[in-house]
């Protein structure tokens, strides 16, 4: 039945050669016309799994205002220059940056009159003093503390800026607000900045440096926009005095960056294998229809990538990236099918002969990637989709097109280099010499596997170019921020909800963790309950006894510095007028900034956030409490990067599996015979035993492209030991075993030059592959061969 | 009739004031030029301060020492000896009551942040650049004496209502300034044994030691 469909498909196309040419000459043509208007897109986010918590940390951080800022550090270069040369720098790059990439350029603060803003809240201290502070209160109001305080209003008075603290001095000359004042500075750093205001510009301590913060409307992951964002702002950099240098210094050059060092690796590993292959096909096969075989995947490609396109809308850029090695792999199929007709001639025949290995094998590494279809991660959709249409089109063309257009003459590939090749192996070792061989190196590297280590850390894939690490060291060391703390998000529906819900959360971290390590917004802005309690307890505390004590012992005891006797009348003006406790500060710029940074709306409500350095101890402690308040959750950095990993494990562990299965379960379909499977299945294992032990040796750590690569190599060397299981059963003159050798060689020209990119996953997949296909195909030609002779011949 | 005798009279308002302005800025870019010329300054000083907290005013006595782009050290002897010195954005001071140094930044300090920039401005000689922040009016053009008055988008607003400058006949430094804040309170500073681009002994930018 498949015989009949093959040979008149055969007879068909050999007939109708011209038409079917052209027709598939039209589709690659409109493919690659098409390419242009293909949107592509460099979102990380397709690649990330549907896991709700991962979602919605991604979304959180792309939202919080984390993500859309990018800081542009100047440095004056000498010393000759002053910081007024680098702020008259910073206001020159204000003013050229003009780009609709930018919504919002921060260079100057606009130091509004902070004592004037200070006085002013204080007469919300009744509602923000907590318990904790009440008891301290009373320790404020004693003779000697009243005293104390005084002198130190007096020392104040006789330093430059004294006159100017004079008015927040006489509102407060206890210094009850002492605790709210530590609190809105320590909110102020929560991110651990170290930025001195001069002239409402920001400054390092040093005055060496400026900041300046841009809000973009840019997402950090998104590749192409970012591109232009930096290109536009490099522009502008230039054009800086040459006594200033600037660094840009955000998420969007690790994109960028990124995506150069992978394009560079690409290049290079691509123009180094490309011409190795044109070497490889012109000098040994000495013919030049051997190009043929090169451009079947390269029309497969775009015409794959249209497939995909339409049926998802858009392409993700790392998926084109993947597959197109993935399309080099399918080169294999072309390879066995142009050996066998220079080896046996190009008769119907000859193709038949090789027809079911082929398909079978084509068909056990787009069961690899169908697999992807069962995965969470949208973008790996894309990847099983483009992997399998650039599979199947080679095989197509492999089978349909390609013996048509070689030599119908028998044409012996071995008369050339290439039979060199295949002496090389044809050595004579005894059979079961060769199999102990191969049982102590296996068993070597799964002693070494031992010492294979799992790495989480999604940084890992960071392969940033050195300069960006380079100038975000020097930013650190100028304005600290390098360790980055975890966040406590309480969400709400309405804003004073949040707010309480956000106090109630404060009292409990604090105790569990130490008010340290806990920066919250409700220690400046509590929820209304809170407030309103507080408020109760004051008006309780200042009865007119204690007012009276506290007045007299101003005017005594102030008596010795000369202070007149009303001067701190506006004190006990305010003692008893109270704000309403539904109105928030209103026109104080400190407060609004604040409330900025810790209070975000959102399309359906708010989001109050609190910040904790990101460890483990903490985030344990503090999960706990947010299990207790729903709508409330943490985000840590570190623990964002381990959830990923940990559902990509726990699916890529899955999706190995199954493609496992189907691997087993295609080869006992070509092969109808467990034993004849279970040999095939020789390189499956020895790669991945092999990938086992290499990894630590070549000091990686087991990661996620890793476990993507060693599912790649399945694929490819499950086809070698089809091939040679199947020619061992068989015995067809169809070069097998030089066909075997041609596909392996050019699969590890790809994967051999990987070892020499810059980029961290690159190399990694690079290892993977290359010490997976190669011992594959070492397996399958020198160890399958002894094995079927000991154990099938001699069974039969 | 009477339309054209307002227009006649918001014009003459108009060319009065640009008049004005123009001699302003001709003024200060006059004092300016002069003291381009002082890189160093040593002075003794005298500040009355009226704060309505207290009975009588304080005086203080002390030496001011500049050094352009950003040495100043303020040194006071009456009635308590206190130091001190700028360096770019870093503060350090000592008293001694407490008898510490203290180091810390103008940002966390915004009284003597606000201290600090008046200094600077007012020795600094780049009276054309105030124009952006204060509105500046001649009250005397021999010897000069200017007042400045904090605009809204000043953040000195809030605090001062004027600043009135004495410049010495020559114009070269300054003789007195009066602060004058919203609150009620002054600061009036006097200067005198003004010495200029004389070289400065090490001990003024040391805490602690007298300053000779």
């Amino acid at each position: 039945m498949f015989d009949k469909f093959y040979y008149f498909c055969h007879s068909f196309i050999s007939r109708h050669k011209l038409l079917v040419s052209a027709f598939i000459g039209i589709v690659i043509f409109f493919s690659i016309i098409n390419l242009s208007r293909i949107k592509y897109d460099n979102n990380i986010e397709t690649m990330l799994p549907a896991n709700q918590d991962i979602l919605r940390d991604m979304r959180f951080l792309r939202e919080s205002g984390f993500s859309d800022k990018l800081v542009i550090n100047l440095k004056l270069k000498d010393d000759k220059h002053s910081t007024q040369d680098l702020i008259l720098a910073v206001d020159q790059l204000t003013a050229s940056i003009k780009s609709p990439l930018i919504a919002q350029v921060i260079s100057n603060v606009t130091a509004n009159n902070v004592i004037s803003e200070m006085v002013s809240f204080l007469k919300f201290t009744p509602q923000l003093l907590g318990l904790e502070s009440f008891s301290k209160i009373d320790s404020h109001i004693t003779p000697d503390e009243v005293k104390r305080r005084l002198k130190f209003i007096y020392l104040q008075s006789l330093t430059p800026g004294g006159s100017f603290m004079m008015p927040f001095l006489r509102e407060d000359p206890l210094g009850l607000s002492t605790e709210i004042l530590r609190n809105i500075e320590k909110l102020s750093t929560s991110l651990g900045y170290n930025v001195v205001i001069d002239n409402g510009h920001l400054l390092s301590r040093d005055g060496h440096y400026a900041m300046v913060i841009l809000k973009t409307s840019v997402i950090v992951t998104e590749g192409f926009e970012a591109r232009k964002l930096i290109a536009y702002l490099r522009e502008e950099l230039k054009k800086l005095p040459d006594y200033i240098c600037a660094d840009i210094i955000a998420g969007h050059m690790h994109t960028v960056s990124n995506e150069d060092v992978i394009k560079k690796d690409i290049r290079l590993t691509s123009i180094i294998a490309s011409l190795a292959f044109l070497i490889l096909f012109l000098f040994f096969f000495r013919d030049l229809r051997a190009v043929l075989i090169f451009l079947i995947p390269l029309a497969a490609v775009p015409i794959s990538i249209n497939i995909t396109y339409f049926v998802f809308k858009k392409l993700s850029y790392f998926v084109i990236g993947m597959g197109t090695v993935i399309a080099g792999i399918a080169i294999d199929y072309a390879i066995y099918v142009y050996i066998a007709v220079r080896k046996a001639g190009g008769s119907p025949d000859t193709v038949r002969q090789v027809i079911r290995p082929v398909i079978f094998g084509a068909l056990t590494t787009v069961s690899v990637f169908v697999v992807f279809f069962f995965s969470s991660v949208k973008g790996y959709h894309q990847l099983a989709c483009f992997s399998s249409f650039s599979i199947m089109l080679c095989l197509i063309f492999t089978l349909s097109v390609l013996p048509h257009f070689l030599s119908k003459q028998r044409n012996d590939p071995q008369i050339s280099v290439a039979g060199k090749l295949m002496r090389f192996f044809s050595f004579k070792v005894q059979d079961r010499i060769l199999i102990f061989v191969w049982i102590v190196i296996m068993a070597t590297m799964i002693i070494l596997a031992k010492g294979l280590r799992v790495n989480n850390d999604i940084d890992q894939c960071d392969g940033v170019a050195k300069e960006v690490l380079l100038a975000e060291e020097e930013f650190h060391n100028a304005w600290g921020g390098k360790i980055l703390p975890a966040v406590f998000v309480v969400a709400g529906r309405n804003l004073e909800k949040a707010y309480q819900v956000n106090s109630d959360i404060y009292e409990a971290a604090i105790k569990n963790i130490g008010k340290e390590n806990f920066t919250s917004f409700s220690s400046v802005w509590p929820g209304l309950n809170t407030r309103k309690a507080n408020e109760l307890r004051w008006q309780k505390f200042w009865s007119e006894a204690k007012e009276n004590e506290v007045r007299k012992m101003l005017i005594d005891y102030g008596k010795v510095y000369n202070f007149s006797e009303d001067a701190f009348q506006p004190f006990f003006a305010q003692l008893h007028q109270l704000v309403d406790l539904e109105i928030e500060p209103k026109g104080l710029s400190f407060f609004e900034h604040l409330k900025e940074q810790f209070v975000h709306q959102k399309e359906n409500g708010y989001q109050i956030l609190s910040f904790f350095p990101d460890q483990d101890k903490y985030i344990t402690r503090l999960s706990t409490i947010s299990k207790n308040y729903p709508r409330t959750f943490l985000v840590s950095r570190k623990n964002f990067s381990n959830e990923i990993s940990r559902a990509l494990s726990s699916e890529l562990i899955f999706l190995s599996l199954l493609s496992a299965s189907l691997t087993v379960g295609l080869t006992f379909l070509l092969l109808k015979d467990i034993q004849l499977s279970s040999l095939a299945l020789v390189p499956v294992l020895t790669s991945i035993i092999m990938i086992a032990g290499i990894i630590p040796l070549a000091g990686l750590a087991l990661n996620m492209p890793i476990i993507i690569a060693s599912m790649v190599v399945v694929g490819i060397v499950s086809d070698y030991g089809m091939f040679v299981v199947y020619n061992c059963k068989y015995k067809f003159k169809t070069g097998t075993y030089l066909a075997v050798s041609f596909a392996a060689f050019t699969t590890l020209i790809g994967t051999g030059v990987l070892l020499f990119a810059r980029h961290p996953i690159l190399f990694s997949i690079g290892v993977t592959l290359t010490t997976g296909v190669f011992s594959g195909y070492l397996s399958s030609v020198i160890i399958i061969p002894p094995l079927y002779k000991l154990w099938i011949t001699e069974r039969n | 009739m009477r339309k054209t005798i307002i227009l006649f009279i918001l014009f003459l308002g108009f060319g009065v004031s640009s008049l004005q302005a123009a001699d302003v800025n001709a003024l200060l870019l006059r004092l300016e030029t002069k003291m381009a010329g002082v890189n160093t300054l040593e002075t003794d000083f005298t500040q009355e301060k009226r704060l309505a907290v207290f009975n009588q005013p304080i005086i203080l006595k002390g030496k001011i020492f500049i050094k352009k782009p950003e040495l100043f050290s303020w040194h006071v002897k009456e009635p308590l000896r206190y130091t001190l010195l700028i360096k770019g954005s870093l503060i350090k001071q000592w008293d001694e009551e407490s008898n510490q140094v203290q180091q810390f930044s103008l940002s966390g300090n915004p009284g003597f942040s606000m201290a600090v920039a008046q200094m600077k401005v007012w020795f600094s000689g780049a009276y054309v650049s105030l124009l952006k922040d204060y509105t500046a009016k001649i009250i005397s053009e021999t010897p000069i004496i200017l007042e400045f008055a904090p605009m809204q988008s000043n953040p000195a607003s809030g605090l001062i209502k004027t600043v009135t400058v004495f410049f010495e006949k020559e114009g070269r430094y300054l003789r007195k300034i009066i602060i004058e804040e919203k609150s009620g309170d002054s600061a009036i500073l006097e200067f005198s044994s003004v010495k200029l681009n004389m070289p400065i002994d090490r001990s003024a930018w040391e805490l602690k030691r007298d300053v000779r």
